[in-house]
């Protein structure tokens, strides 16, 4: 069976990843169908990059069966590119000599192959995916002197500079005032529509992920919840965050996740 | 320049430039990934390799490179596991070949050139010293130039780079085997005390001066030569000890680059 052509992107069965005797991942089992956007939610510590790094081929020692474009992700070679990736907040070094273009046109090594200069080909693929973003105007600044929004539409353009099907982003909000988050979120929906995406996205703003999301999973450990937004209850939430949280999904405005003092 | 008409001053120059070449050149990366303990710690290795070189009566050279690759690739291993961090590996492997090699050197009973070895002595390389060098500096250069853009990605950000297809455990292993080979030709001119200046400070004195990537490794290959230079015609001049006097010139650099880039902020936020 070839899960590509059946619509389904990513397949986990049965997945199950521990370092040592700390259990990380238990019982996850999770589609993502082409063209849907999953949101992923849970506490901190729940595992969630864990899964993102696991779909990436990042991870290796896991058990149970695991299906990116119908391969398994730690033997993908060229399909690889199918995939972009924004990670948690980059820990990179804010005084390093790169700009904006050389940062996108880095998503473009691997497909340059080794030992080979990066072209006019390349450049322009990295433009466009500047451009994309609306970020084409800061293309030669430094990439430690941009603002948090900034990195992040440059990241975001890295991702895409292979026109990858599937998007993967890593909390893409943490750090970025809520006006950006919410120019952000627009900008996630028209890149999904425009480029026919397939998006997974882990996130804590939980208001972006009430209106956005077509599924929603909730990880801690476990796989808690997977669905549609609109079905998850409050009961559900507080059990998955052990502790009391404002109603999200109900009501006019979405709500943060709060602890109660 | 009269002095440059004896055999042992165009050698000198000859391994002074090469060596502060591809030390300023590997310095780039060193600095930003912020592994500048690394030069330190395989510096410290080749003492061992050397002492075991003068016990068992095989070339010192040779031992101190096996040492040194040796311990690059231990450090690459043990910090890949990520149980120990790659400064306790360092830590951890510099002070057990400098006790080897302390060890070493007791056993055999003869007078050895110990000073040579932590100072270096730049005017008493050989024909076949400057053979070796330029073997490694070919090697060096070559390597760095086919992976350029590979190293650039790897320094910038390990992790993404493997998301991109960049074979980083290669990378990240022959980054630490060219900093081995370099360190063993570099302790001819500086000695295992002073290499890791050449390795860190070329680097620090050029991104205090630009924020792009090719100006940098430009800059930091200018200050290595210049460096190297200067510092070899002084300690001539002064009669001071070469090591030394090349690595008190670049840390005369690094206060002109740290000074000028304050003087150009200050200027820019008036
Ligand atoms: N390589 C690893 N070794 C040990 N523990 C790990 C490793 N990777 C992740 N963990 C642990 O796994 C748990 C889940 O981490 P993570 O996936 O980053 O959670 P989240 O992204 O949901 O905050 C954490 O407790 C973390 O400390
Ligand atoms: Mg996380």
């Amino acid at each position: 069976m070839n899960d590509s052509a059946s619509g389904i992107v990513v397949d986990i069965q049965d997945l199950n990843y521990h370092v040592g005797d700390l259990v990380i991942l238990e019982h996850v089992s999770l589609r993502v169908a082409q063209n849907s956007f999953l949101g992923v939610i849970g506490p901190n510590g729940a595992g969630k990059t864990t899964l993102l790094k696991i779909i990436l081929g990042l991870v290796s020692h896991y058990t149970g069966t695991v299906r990116v474009f119908g391969r398994d992700p730690r033997k993908m070679g060229d399909m690889r590119q199918k995939i972009g990736y924004l990670p948690q907040q980059a820990g990179f070094d804010r005084t390093f000599p790169a700009n904006a273009l050389e940062v996108v046109l880095m998503g473009r090594y691997g497909v340059i192959g080794l030992g080979r200069r990066p072209g006019a080909e390349d450049r322009r693929k990295a433009m466009e995916a500047l451009e994309r973003v609306g970020a084409a105007d800061i293309a030669k600044r430094q990439i430690g002197r941009l603002s948090g929004g900034q990195q992040q539409r440059v990241f975001i353009a890295r991702a895409l500079v292979n026109e990858p099907d599937l998007l993967i982003m890593d909390e893409p909000t943490v750090g970025i005032d809520t006006q950006t988050q919410a120019a952000f979120t627009e900008l996630v929906l028209e890149l999904k529509q425009m480029l026919e995406l397939t998006v997974i996205m882990v996130s804590h703003d939980t208001g972006m992920v009430a209106t956005s999301v077509d599924t929603l999973a909730c990880v801690n450990r476990h796989l808690h919840f997977h669905g549609a937004p609109g079905e998850l209850t409050q009961e559900e939430l507080e059990q998955l965050y052990e502790c009391p949280v404002e109603a999200l999904f109900h009501g006019d405005v979405p709500h943060r996740v709060v602890e109660k003092h | 320049m009269s002095i440059f008409s004896f055999g042992f001053m165009q050698r000198a120059l000859v391994a002074g430039l090469l060596v502060g070449l591809v030390c300023a050149v590997l310095s780039v990366y060193i600095v930003l990934r912020r592994m500048a303990f690394v030069g330190h710690g395989i510096g410290h290795a080749s003492f061992g390799g050397v002492a075991l070189g003068v016990l068992a009566g095989v070339n010192t050279t040779f031992m101190a490179l096996v040492f040194c690759t040796v311990t690059a690739v231990a450090i690459g291993l043990v910090s890949q596991r990520k149980r120990v961090s790659e400064d306790s590996a360092i830590g951890i492997f510099l002070v057990a070949a400098m006790a080897l090699g302390v060890l070493f050197i007791s056993l055999k009973k003869t007078f050895v050139d110990v000073e040579g070895f932590l100072f270096g002595n730049i005017l008493a390389v050989s024909h076949s010293d400057i053979v070796f060098i330029i073997v490694i500096t070919v090697i060096v250069l070559g390597l760095v130039s086919l992976f350029f853009k590979e190293l650039f990605y790897f320094s910038f950000d390990e992790e993404m780079a493997a998301v991109s297809g960049i074979p980083v455990t290669f990378i990240r292993f022959m980054l630490l085997i060219l900093i081995a080979l370099t360190v063993v030709v570099a302790i001819k001119v500086v000695g295992v005390i002073l290499v890791s200046a050449l390795l860190v400070i070329p680097a620090v004195c050029a991104t205090q001066l630009t924020l792009d990537f090719k100006a940098v490794m430009g800059i930091s290959i200018l200050g290595g030569l210049i460096a190297n230079f200067l510092g070899l015609l002084l300690s001539y001049y002064l009669n001071a000890p070469s090591g030394a006097t090349i690595v008190l010139v670049l840390f005369g650099l690094f206060i002109l680059s740290y000074g000028f880039r304050g003087a150009r902020e200050r200027l820019q936020s008036r």
